[in-house]
Protein backbone atom coordinates (compact mmCIF):
# COMPACT_ATOMS: atom_id res chain seq x y z
CA UNK A 1 0.00 0.00 0.00
CA UNK A 2 1.74 3.63 -1.34
CA UNK A 3 1.91 5.69 2.36
CA UNK A 4 0.25 8.85 0.32
CA UNK A 5 -2.28 9.19 -1.63
CA UNK A 6 -3.34 11.89 -4.34
CA UNK A 7 -6.93 12.46 -5.48
CA UNK A 8 -7.11 12.78 -9.40
CA UNK A 9 -7.60 16.35 -10.58
CA UNK A 10 -6.45 17.91 -7.43
CA UNK A 11 -3.86 21.01 -7.45
CA UNK A 12 -1.56 18.13 -5.88
CA UNK A 13 -1.98 15.58 -8.13
CA UNK A 14 -1.68 18.43 -11.23
CA UNK A 15 2.14 19.29 -9.02
CA UNK A 16 2.68 15.91 -8.86
CA UNK A 17 2.56 15.46 -13.03
CA UNK A 18 4.41 18.60 -13.85
CA UNK A 19 7.49 19.14 -11.05
CA UNK A 20 9.37 15.88 -12.03
CA UNK A 21 9.14 16.97 -15.69
CA UNK A 22 10.65 20.54 -14.73
CA UNK A 23 13.39 18.88 -12.86
CA UNK A 24 13.96 17.10 -15.95
CA UNK A 25 14.25 20.43 -17.84
CA UNK A 26 16.35 22.00 -15.49
CA UNK A 27 18.58 19.23 -15.48
CA UNK A 28 18.99 19.30 -18.95
CA UNK A 29 19.23 23.02 -18.83
CA UNK A 30 22.22 22.83 -16.33
CA UNK A 31 24.98 21.54 -17.80
CA UNK A 32 24.91 24.80 -20.42
CA UNK A 33 25.46 27.12 -17.11
CA UNK A 34 27.57 24.36 -14.64
CA UNK A 35 30.64 26.37 -16.15
CA UNK A 36 29.45 29.80 -14.74
CA UNK A 37 31.46 30.71 -11.12
CA UNK A 38 27.78 31.62 -9.66
CA UNK A 39 26.82 28.19 -9.92
CA UNK A 40 27.36 24.95 -7.67
CA UNK A 41 29.11 23.05 -9.50
CA UNK A 42 27.71 19.40 -9.05
CA UNK A 43 30.48 16.35 -9.76
CA UNK A 44 33.47 17.38 -12.09
CA UNK A 45 31.04 19.81 -14.26
CA UNK A 46 32.98 23.03 -13.21
CA UNK A 47 34.60 23.76 -16.80
CA UNK A 48 32.63 23.80 -19.88
CA UNK A 49 35.10 20.46 -21.84
CA UNK A 50 33.88 18.18 -19.72
CA UNK A 51 30.42 18.64 -20.95
CA UNK A 52 31.50 16.53 -23.81
CA UNK A 53 30.80 12.94 -22.16
CA UNK A 54 27.26 14.04 -21.46
CA UNK A 55 26.90 14.99 -25.17
CA UNK A 56 27.99 11.41 -25.81
CA UNK A 57 25.75 10.18 -23.44
CA UNK A 58 23.05 11.86 -25.40
CA UNK A 59 23.91 10.50 -28.50
CA UNK A 60 24.05 6.55 -26.95
CA UNK A 61 20.69 7.83 -25.46
CA UNK A 62 19.39 8.20 -29.21
CA UNK A 63 21.10 5.07 -30.03
CA UNK A 64 19.68 3.47 -27.08
CA UNK A 65 16.40 4.51 -27.73
CA UNK A 66 16.69 3.15 -31.59
CA UNK A 67 17.24 -0.57 -30.35
CA UNK A 68 14.65 -0.33 -27.59
CA UNK A 69 12.02 0.07 -30.35
CA UNK A 70 13.42 -3.22 -32.00
CA UNK A 71 14.06 -5.42 -28.46
CA UNK A 72 12.27 -3.86 -25.75
CA UNK A 73 8.97 -3.18 -28.34
CA UNK A 74 8.66 -5.48 -30.52
CA UNK A 75 10.41 -8.67 -28.86
CA UNK A 76 13.06 -9.11 -31.66
CA UNK A 77 16.62 -9.40 -30.68
CA UNK A 78 18.97 -7.68 -32.42
CA UNK A 79 22.89 -7.41 -31.99
CA UNK A 80 23.69 -5.29 -35.03
CA UNK A 81 22.59 -2.21 -33.97
CA UNK A 82 26.41 -0.95 -33.90
CA UNK A 83 26.48 -1.74 -37.58
CA UNK A 84 23.18 0.96 -37.59
CA UNK A 85 25.30 3.80 -35.74
CA UNK A 86 28.50 2.94 -38.25
CA UNK A 87 26.51 3.62 -41.08
CA UNK A 88 25.02 6.84 -40.10
CA UNK A 89 27.99 7.86 -38.62
CA UNK A 90 30.43 6.94 -42.08
CA UNK A 91 27.25 8.15 -44.13
CA UNK A 92 28.08 11.80 -42.09
CA UNK A 93 31.13 11.70 -42.30
CA UNK A 94 32.03 10.81 -46.21
CA UNK A 95 29.41 13.20 -47.35
CA UNK A 96 31.13 16.26 -44.99
CA UNK A 97 34.48 15.35 -45.86
CA UNK A 98 34.42 14.36 -49.48
CA UNK A 99 31.10 16.25 -50.47
CA UNK A 100 31.46 19.47 -48.67
CA UNK A 101 27.80 18.77 -47.21
CA UNK A 102 27.03 20.45 -43.89
CA UNK A 103 26.36 18.20 -40.61
CA UNK A 104 22.85 18.96 -40.50
CA UNK A 105 21.96 17.88 -44.17
CA UNK A 106 23.74 14.64 -43.78
CA UNK A 107 20.54 13.84 -41.42
CA UNK A 108 17.71 12.45 -43.13
CA UNK A 109 20.46 10.79 -45.64
CA UNK A 110 21.70 9.13 -43.33
CA UNK A 111 18.59 8.17 -41.64
CA UNK A 112 17.50 7.11 -44.59
CA UNK A 113 20.02 5.00 -45.12
CA UNK A 114 20.09 3.41 -42.24
CA UNK A 115 16.35 2.67 -42.55
CA UNK A 116 16.99 0.85 -45.75
CA UNK A 117 19.37 -1.14 -44.29
CA UNK A 118 17.75 -1.77 -41.26
CA UNK A 119 14.31 -3.10 -43.35
CA UNK A 120 16.90 -5.44 -45.48
CA UNK A 121 17.94 -7.10 -41.98
CA UNK A 122 14.49 -7.53 -41.13
CA UNK A 123 13.78 -9.17 -43.72
CA UNK A 124 15.49 -12.03 -42.17
CA UNK A 125 13.28 -11.95 -39.09
CA UNK A 126 10.02 -12.83 -40.82
CA UNK A 127 11.13 -16.43 -41.29
CA UNK A 128 13.54 -16.17 -37.88
CA UNK A 129 13.28 -16.13 -34.44
CA UNK A 130 14.78 -15.75 -31.19
CA UNK A 131 18.20 -16.61 -30.74
CA UNK A 132 18.94 -17.71 -34.57
CA UNK A 133 17.72 -14.40 -35.41
CA UNK A 134 20.23 -12.62 -32.67
CA UNK A 135 23.11 -15.12 -34.12
CA UNK A 136 22.11 -13.41 -37.92
CA UNK A 137 22.00 -9.83 -36.38
CA UNK A 138 25.36 -10.34 -34.75
CA UNK A 139 26.82 -11.20 -38.09
CA UNK A 140 25.63 -7.90 -39.35
CA UNK A 141 27.81 -6.54 -36.58
CA UNK A 142 30.67 -8.63 -36.91
CA UNK A 143 31.16 -8.10 -40.91
CA UNK A 144 30.58 -4.09 -40.19
CA UNK A 145 34.01 -3.35 -39.01
CA UNK A 146 35.67 -5.55 -41.95
CA UNK A 147 33.92 -3.72 -44.52
CA UNK A 148 34.88 -0.77 -43.48
CA UNK A 149 38.54 -2.25 -43.84
CA UNK A 150 37.83 -3.16 -47.16
CA UNK A 151 36.70 -0.27 -48.83
CA UNK A 152 39.28 1.51 -47.06
CA UNK A 153 39.61 4.24 -49.99
CA UNK A 154 35.89 4.88 -49.17
CA UNK A 155 35.95 5.07 -45.51
CA UNK A 156 39.73 5.50 -44.63
CA UNK A 157 40.21 1.96 -43.50
CA UNK A 158 42.42 1.55 -40.17
CA UNK A 159 43.11 4.74 -39.85
CA UNK A 160 39.65 6.11 -39.70
CA UNK A 161 38.25 9.37 -41.47
CA UNK A 162 37.77 12.88 -40.12
CA UNK A 163 37.27 16.10 -42.51
CA UNK A 164 40.62 17.60 -43.80
CA UNK A 165 41.82 20.56 -41.17
CA UNK A 166 40.06 23.82 -41.39
CA UNK A 167 37.25 22.25 -43.48
CA UNK A 168 34.08 21.60 -43.03
CA UNK A 169 34.24 23.25 -39.73
CA UNK A 170 31.10 23.47 -38.07
CA UNK A 171 29.71 26.68 -36.95
CA UNK A 172 27.07 27.08 -34.39
CA UNK A 173 23.31 27.43 -35.80
CA UNK A 174 22.21 31.20 -35.00
CA UNK A 175 19.48 30.04 -32.81
CA UNK A 176 21.95 28.45 -30.60
CA UNK A 177 22.70 31.00 -27.70
CA UNK A 178 26.39 30.23 -27.86
CA UNK A 179 29.20 31.23 -30.61
CA UNK A 180 32.49 29.64 -31.20
CA UNK A 181 34.35 32.52 -29.57
CA UNK A 182 36.38 30.74 -26.90
CA UNK A 183 37.72 27.46 -26.33
CA UNK A 184 35.47 26.34 -24.63
CA UNK A 185 31.94 27.57 -25.57
CA UNK A 186 32.30 24.42 -28.47
CA UNK A 187 31.34 21.66 -26.07
CA UNK A 188 28.31 23.77 -24.76
CA UNK A 189 26.75 24.94 -28.81
CA UNK A 190 27.09 21.48 -29.55
CA UNK A 191 25.06 19.94 -26.27
CA UNK A 192 22.96 22.51 -27.47
CA UNK A 193 21.95 21.23 -30.63
CA UNK A 194 22.52 17.65 -28.96
CA UNK A 195 19.88 17.99 -26.52
CA UNK A 196 17.39 19.87 -28.99
CA UNK A 197 17.37 16.92 -31.20
CA UNK A 198 17.32 13.89 -29.17
CA UNK A 199 14.22 15.52 -27.28
CA UNK A 200 12.77 15.97 -30.72
CA UNK A 201 13.75 12.00 -31.32
CA UNK A 202 12.63 10.93 -27.73
CA UNK A 203 9.22 12.79 -28.20
CA UNK A 204 8.66 11.15 -32.06
CA UNK A 205 9.25 7.83 -30.88
CA UNK A 206 6.99 7.97 -27.77
CA UNK A 207 4.55 8.93 -30.23
CA UNK A 208 5.79 6.49 -32.66
CA UNK A 209 5.18 3.75 -29.78
CA UNK A 210 1.73 5.14 -28.63
CA UNK A 211 0.48 4.80 -32.26
CA UNK A 212 -1.59 2.41 -34.36
CA UNK A 213 2.26 1.12 -35.37
CA UNK A 214 3.69 1.11 -31.90
CA UNK A 215 0.63 -0.82 -30.41
CA UNK A 216 1.00 -3.62 -33.29
CA UNK A 217 4.71 -3.83 -32.37
CA UNK A 218 3.48 -4.57 -28.62
CA UNK A 219 1.14 -7.17 -29.49
CA UNK A 220 3.39 -8.59 -31.87
CA UNK A 221 6.11 -8.86 -28.83
CA UNK A 222 3.03 -10.75 -26.70
CA UNK A 223 1.97 -13.09 -29.05
CA UNK A 224 2.64 -13.08 -32.31
CA UNK A 225 -0.12 -15.36 -33.05
CA UNK A 226 -2.59 -13.12 -32.07
CA UNK A 227 -1.64 -10.29 -33.12
CA UNK A 228 -1.77 -11.67 -36.60
CA UNK A 229 -4.84 -13.12 -35.77
CA UNK A 230 -6.43 -9.76 -34.72
CA UNK A 231 -5.22 -7.86 -37.95
CA UNK A 232 -1.57 -6.73 -37.40
CA UNK A 233 0.45 -7.22 -40.37
CA UNK A 234 3.51 -9.50 -39.11
CA UNK A 235 5.52 -9.03 -42.34
CA UNK A 236 5.38 -5.12 -43.01
CA UNK A 237 5.53 -4.41 -38.95
CA UNK A 238 8.01 -6.33 -38.46
CA UNK A 239 10.37 -4.62 -41.05
CA UNK A 240 9.14 -1.81 -39.98
CA UNK A 241 10.58 -1.95 -36.64
CA UNK A 242 14.03 -2.73 -37.83
CA UNK A 243 13.75 -0.04 -40.15
CA UNK A 244 12.75 2.63 -37.57
CA UNK A 245 15.36 1.35 -35.16
CA UNK A 246 18.28 1.49 -37.54
CA UNK A 247 17.20 5.39 -38.72
CA UNK A 248 17.40 6.11 -35.16
CA UNK A 249 21.03 4.40 -35.07
CA UNK A 250 22.06 5.88 -37.86
CA UNK A 251 20.97 9.84 -36.31
CA UNK A 252 23.08 8.28 -33.49
CA UNK A 253 25.99 7.97 -35.31
CA UNK A 254 25.15 11.38 -37.09
CA UNK A 255 25.07 13.09 -33.79
CA UNK A 256 28.28 10.99 -32.76
CA UNK A 257 30.14 12.89 -35.83
CA UNK A 258 28.36 16.40 -34.56
CA UNK A 259 30.20 15.55 -31.36
CA UNK A 260 33.70 14.78 -32.41
CA UNK A 261 34.34 14.48 -36.17
CA UNK A 262 36.15 11.34 -36.43
CA UNK A 263 35.30 7.65 -37.87
CA UNK A 264 37.32 4.56 -37.23
CA UNK A 265 36.37 0.96 -37.76
CA UNK A 266 36.98 0.19 -34.08
CA UNK A 267 34.61 2.54 -32.92
CA UNK A 268 31.39 0.58 -34.05
CA UNK A 269 32.60 -2.99 -33.31
CA UNK A 270 30.63 -5.68 -31.90
CA UNK A 271 31.23 -4.66 -28.44
CA UNK A 272 29.46 -1.55 -29.16
CA UNK A 273 26.65 -3.42 -30.18
CA UNK A 274 26.49 -5.34 -27.40
CA UNK A 275 27.20 -2.82 -24.75
CA UNK A 276 24.31 -1.15 -26.24
CA UNK A 277 21.88 -4.18 -25.32
CA UNK A 278 23.10 -4.36 -21.95
CA UNK A 279 22.32 -0.42 -21.58
CA UNK A 280 18.90 -1.11 -22.75
CA UNK A 281 18.40 -3.97 -20.09
CA UNK A 282 20.00 -2.22 -17.43
CA UNK A 283 18.12 1.49 -17.97
CA UNK A 284 14.46 -0.96 -18.60
CA UNK A 285 13.68 -2.37 -22.18
CA UNK A 286 10.17 -1.35 -22.85
CA UNK A 287 10.47 2.52 -21.69
CA UNK A 288 11.13 5.50 -23.92
CA UNK A 289 13.36 6.73 -20.89
CA UNK A 290 15.06 3.54 -19.85
CA UNK A 291 17.23 5.21 -22.42
CA UNK A 292 18.86 7.52 -20.56
CA UNK A 293 20.14 5.70 -17.66
CA UNK A 294 21.06 2.82 -19.91
CA UNK A 295 23.42 5.58 -21.80
CA UNK A 296 25.06 7.10 -18.24
CA UNK A 297 25.65 3.76 -17.34
CA UNK A 298 26.91 2.94 -21.24
CA UNK A 299 29.25 6.02 -21.41
CA UNK A 300 30.34 6.93 -17.30
CA UNK A 301 30.87 3.39 -15.61
CA UNK A 302 34.07 3.04 -18.38
CA UNK A 303 35.00 6.86 -17.31
CA UNK A 304 34.61 7.11 -13.89
CA UNK A 305 36.19 3.38 -13.80
CA UNK A 306 39.57 4.74 -15.89
CA UNK A 307 39.76 7.94 -13.76
CA UNK A 308 38.93 6.29 -10.49
CA UNK A 309 41.84 3.72 -10.62
CA UNK A 310 44.69 6.30 -11.78
CA UNK A 311 43.28 8.80 -8.82
CA UNK A 312 40.55 7.98 -6.23
CA UNK A 313 40.13 11.87 -5.11
CA UNK A 314 36.87 12.52 -7.16
CA UNK A 315 35.06 10.02 -5.96
CA UNK A 316 32.00 10.73 -4.15
CA UNK A 317 32.85 10.73 -0.96
CA UNK A 318 30.78 8.21 0.77
CA UNK A 319 31.33 5.33 -1.74
CA UNK A 320 34.97 5.98 -1.47
CA UNK A 321 35.63 4.70 2.00
CA UNK A 322 33.75 1.67 1.59
CA UNK A 323 35.57 0.88 -1.65
CA UNK A 324 38.64 2.12 -1.33
CA UNK A 325 40.67 -1.21 -0.65
CA UNK A 326 38.95 -3.00 -4.01
CA UNK A 327 40.38 0.45 -5.97
CA UNK A 328 43.86 0.14 -4.24
CA UNK A 329 44.17 -3.20 -5.37
CA UNK A 330 43.20 -2.69 -8.82
CA UNK A 331 45.37 0.48 -9.13
CA UNK A 332 48.10 -1.40 -8.84
CA UNK A 333 47.09 -4.45 -12.04
CA UNK A 334 47.76 -4.00 -15.12
CA UNK A 335 45.30 -2.90 -18.09
CA UNK A 336 42.93 -1.45 -15.11
CA UNK A 337 40.90 0.64 -17.82
CA UNK A 338 39.89 -2.78 -18.89
CA UNK A 339 38.00 -3.27 -15.58
CA UNK A 340 35.08 -1.62 -17.05
CA UNK A 341 33.71 -4.57 -18.25
CA UNK A 342 33.47 -6.74 -15.44
CA UNK A 343 31.25 -4.26 -14.00
CA UNK A 344 29.73 -3.99 -17.15
CA UNK A 345 28.99 -7.92 -16.15
CA UNK A 346 28.76 -7.59 -12.57
CA UNK A 347 26.08 -4.51 -13.07
CA UNK A 348 23.96 -6.39 -15.44
CA UNK A 349 24.02 -9.52 -13.57
CA UNK A 350 22.87 -7.64 -10.32
CA UNK A 351 19.83 -5.15 -12.79
CA UNK A 352 18.63 -8.76 -13.94
CA UNK A 353 18.27 -10.04 -10.50
CA UNK A 354 17.01 -7.05 -8.66
CA UNK A 355 15.50 -5.02 -11.13
CA UNK A 356 13.60 -7.42 -13.94
CA UNK A 357 12.58 -3.95 -15.42
CA UNK A 358 15.52 -1.74 -15.71
CA UNK A 359 16.20 0.92 -13.74
CA UNK A 360 13.45 2.84 -15.11
CA UNK A 361 10.76 0.12 -13.80
CA UNK A 362 12.39 0.20 -10.53
CA UNK A 363 12.05 4.12 -9.98
CA UNK A 364 8.51 3.50 -10.71
CA UNK A 365 7.82 0.60 -8.50
CA UNK A 366 9.50 2.40 -5.68
CA UNK A 367 7.33 5.75 -7.00
CA UNK A 368 4.00 3.48 -6.63
CA UNK A 369 4.84 2.06 -3.48
CA UNK A 370 4.95 5.64 -2.03
CA UNK A 371 2.48 8.02 -3.90
CA UNK A 372 -1.04 6.67 -4.91
CA UNK A 373 -3.08 8.52 -7.49
CA UNK A 374 -6.35 7.94 -6.35
CA UNK A 375 -9.37 7.79 -9.72
CA UNK A 376 -11.56 10.18 -8.92
CA UNK A 377 -14.22 9.71 -11.73
CA UNK A 378 -16.15 13.08 -12.56
CA UNK A 379 -19.71 11.32 -13.49
CA UNK A 380 -19.91 9.25 -10.38
CA UNK A 381 -19.16 12.48 -8.08
CA UNK A 382 -21.97 14.48 -10.94
CA UNK A 383 -24.22 11.83 -10.39
CA UNK A 384 -24.58 11.87 -6.51
CA UNK A 385 -24.61 15.63 -6.24
CA UNK A 386 -27.12 15.59 -8.65
CA UNK A 387 -29.37 12.78 -6.59
CA UNK A 388 -28.31 14.80 -3.47
CA UNK A 389 -26.63 11.77 -2.02
CA UNK A 390 -23.57 12.09 -0.23
CA UNK A 391 -20.41 13.12 -2.25
CA UNK A 392 -18.04 10.21 -2.76
CA UNK A 393 -14.57 10.46 -1.20
CA UNK A 394 -12.37 7.76 -2.24
CA UNK A 395 -9.86 8.51 -0.28
CA UNK A 396 -12.09 7.71 2.31
CA UNK A 397 -13.92 4.81 0.41
CA UNK A 398 -11.36 2.97 -1.80
CA UNK A 399 -13.93 0.45 -1.86
CA UNK A 400 -16.64 2.41 -3.27
CA UNK A 401 -19.64 1.17 -0.82
CA UNK A 402 -20.87 4.55 -0.76
CA UNK A 403 -21.51 5.08 -4.10
CA UNK A 404 -25.32 4.13 -3.44
CA UNK A 405 -27.83 1.94 -5.74
CA UNK A 406 -26.09 1.93 -9.39
CA UNK A 407 -29.58 1.36 -11.28
CA UNK A 408 -29.46 4.68 -13.08
CA UNK A 409 -26.06 4.03 -13.96
CA UNK A 410 -27.61 0.65 -15.35
CA UNK A 411 -30.67 2.03 -16.99
CA UNK A 412 -28.22 4.38 -19.07
CA UNK A 413 -25.99 1.60 -20.18
CA UNK A 414 -29.28 -0.41 -20.91
CA UNK B 1 40.14 -27.10 -24.00
CA UNK B 2 39.24 -25.49 -26.65
CA UNK B 3 40.48 -22.47 -25.08
CA UNK B 4 44.13 -24.02 -24.45
CA UNK B 5 43.96 -25.69 -28.31
CA UNK B 6 43.18 -22.27 -29.95
CA UNK B 7 45.94 -20.14 -27.82
CA UNK B 8 48.62 -22.30 -29.38
CA UNK B 9 47.20 -20.89 -33.55
CA UNK B 10 46.53 -17.51 -32.24
CA UNK B 11 48.53 -14.78 -30.26
CA UNK B 12 47.21 -15.07 -26.68
CA UNK B 13 45.29 -11.97 -25.46
CA UNK B 14 42.48 -10.95 -23.17
CA UNK B 15 40.22 -10.71 -26.56
CA UNK B 16 41.44 -13.43 -28.05
CA UNK B 17 38.62 -15.46 -28.01
CA UNK B 18 35.80 -13.27 -29.15
CA UNK B 19 36.52 -14.73 -32.47
CA UNK B 20 36.35 -18.34 -31.28
CA UNK B 21 32.93 -17.08 -29.72
CA UNK B 22 31.70 -16.03 -32.99
CA UNK B 23 32.46 -18.92 -34.71
CA UNK B 24 31.14 -21.23 -32.19
CA UNK B 25 28.06 -19.15 -32.22
CA UNK B 26 28.12 -19.56 -35.89
CA UNK B 27 28.70 -23.06 -36.05
CA UNK B 28 25.56 -24.10 -32.95
CA UNK B 29 23.51 -21.76 -35.19
CA UNK B 30 24.08 -23.43 -38.57
CA UNK B 31 23.48 -26.81 -37.09
CA UNK B 32 20.94 -26.17 -34.85
CA UNK B 33 20.99 -25.11 -31.37
CA UNK B 34 19.81 -28.10 -30.12
CA UNK B 35 21.79 -30.50 -32.35
CA UNK B 36 25.04 -32.19 -31.16
CA UNK B 37 25.96 -33.89 -34.53
CA UNK B 38 24.96 -30.36 -36.15
CA UNK B 39 27.41 -27.97 -34.32
CA UNK B 40 30.33 -30.68 -35.33
CA UNK B 41 29.26 -31.18 -39.18
CA UNK B 42 28.28 -26.77 -39.51
CA UNK B 43 31.40 -26.54 -37.43
CA UNK B 44 33.25 -28.40 -40.78
CA UNK B 45 31.30 -26.65 -43.34
CA UNK B 46 31.54 -22.80 -42.00
CA UNK B 47 34.97 -23.47 -41.55
CA UNK B 48 35.55 -25.16 -45.39
CA UNK B 49 33.30 -22.11 -46.79
CA UNK B 50 35.28 -19.75 -45.31
CA UNK B 51 39.07 -20.73 -46.20
CA UNK B 52 38.30 -22.48 -49.29
CA UNK B 53 36.25 -19.12 -50.49
CA UNK B 54 38.77 -17.09 -49.12
CA UNK B 55 41.16 -18.72 -51.47
CA UNK B 56 39.45 -19.20 -54.58
CA UNK B 57 37.51 -15.56 -55.32
CA UNK B 58 39.61 -12.90 -55.43
CA UNK B 59 37.49 -10.04 -54.09
CA UNK B 60 36.92 -11.26 -51.23
CA UNK B 61 40.50 -12.62 -50.40
CA UNK B 62 41.60 -12.68 -46.87
CA UNK B 63 39.47 -9.53 -45.66
CA UNK B 64 36.10 -10.89 -46.44
CA UNK B 65 36.67 -14.24 -45.63
CA UNK B 66 34.46 -14.44 -41.89
CA UNK B 67 31.83 -12.29 -43.99
CA UNK B 68 30.66 -15.46 -46.22
CA UNK B 69 30.81 -17.94 -42.91
CA UNK B 70 28.10 -15.40 -41.93
CA UNK B 71 26.47 -15.41 -44.85
CA UNK B 72 26.15 -18.71 -45.54
CA UNK B 73 24.31 -19.19 -42.08
CA UNK B 74 21.95 -16.26 -43.32
CA UNK B 75 21.18 -18.32 -46.35
CA UNK B 76 20.71 -21.00 -44.62
CA UNK B 77 18.35 -20.00 -41.93
CA UNK B 78 16.11 -18.47 -44.10
CA UNK B 79 15.35 -22.03 -45.74
CA UNK B 80 15.44 -23.91 -42.70
CA UNK B 81 14.94 -21.27 -39.56
CA UNK B 82 15.72 -23.94 -36.64
CA UNK B 83 19.44 -24.56 -38.11
CA UNK B 84 20.56 -27.96 -40.46
CA UNK B 85 19.51 -30.46 -37.69
CA UNK B 86 17.42 -28.62 -35.11
CA UNK B 87 14.34 -30.27 -33.92
CA UNK B 88 11.04 -28.31 -35.01
CA UNK B 89 9.15 -26.11 -32.73
CA UNK B 90 5.60 -26.54 -32.11
CA UNK B 91 3.71 -23.04 -31.38
CA UNK B 92 0.79 -22.74 -29.47
CA UNK B 93 -1.71 -19.71 -28.64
Amino acid sequence: MASIRIRQGTPAQRAYAWVPWILVALCFIYPLFAYKSWMPAVGSLDQAFRVTPINEVICYAVAILGLNLVIGYSGQLSLGHSAFVGLGAYTTIILVSDHNWSFFTTIPVSAAACFLLGCIVGLPALRIRGLYLAIVTLSLAFVFPTLVLKYGSLTGGPNGKKPARGQAKMDPPSWVPFNNAGRLASPLWVYTILMVMAVILFILARNFVKSRPGRALIAVRDNQTSAAVSGVNLPIYKVLAFGVSAAFGGIAGTMLMINKPFASDTQFTIQLAIFLVVGLVIGGAGTISGAVPGALVYVFIPYFMSAWTNDQSGMPVGIKQITRPLFDWLSTRQGKGAIAGVFFGVLLLITVFILPGGIIDGLRRLRARIIAVTPNPGWLRDRNRTRGLKPIDPLEDPAGSNVGPLDDVIADNA
Amino acid sequence: LAGSLIANTTLLEPNFMSRVLIYSFAAATLGGLDSLGGAVIAGIIIGLVETMSGGYIKLIGGTLAPTTALVVIVVVLLVRPNGLFGSKRVERV
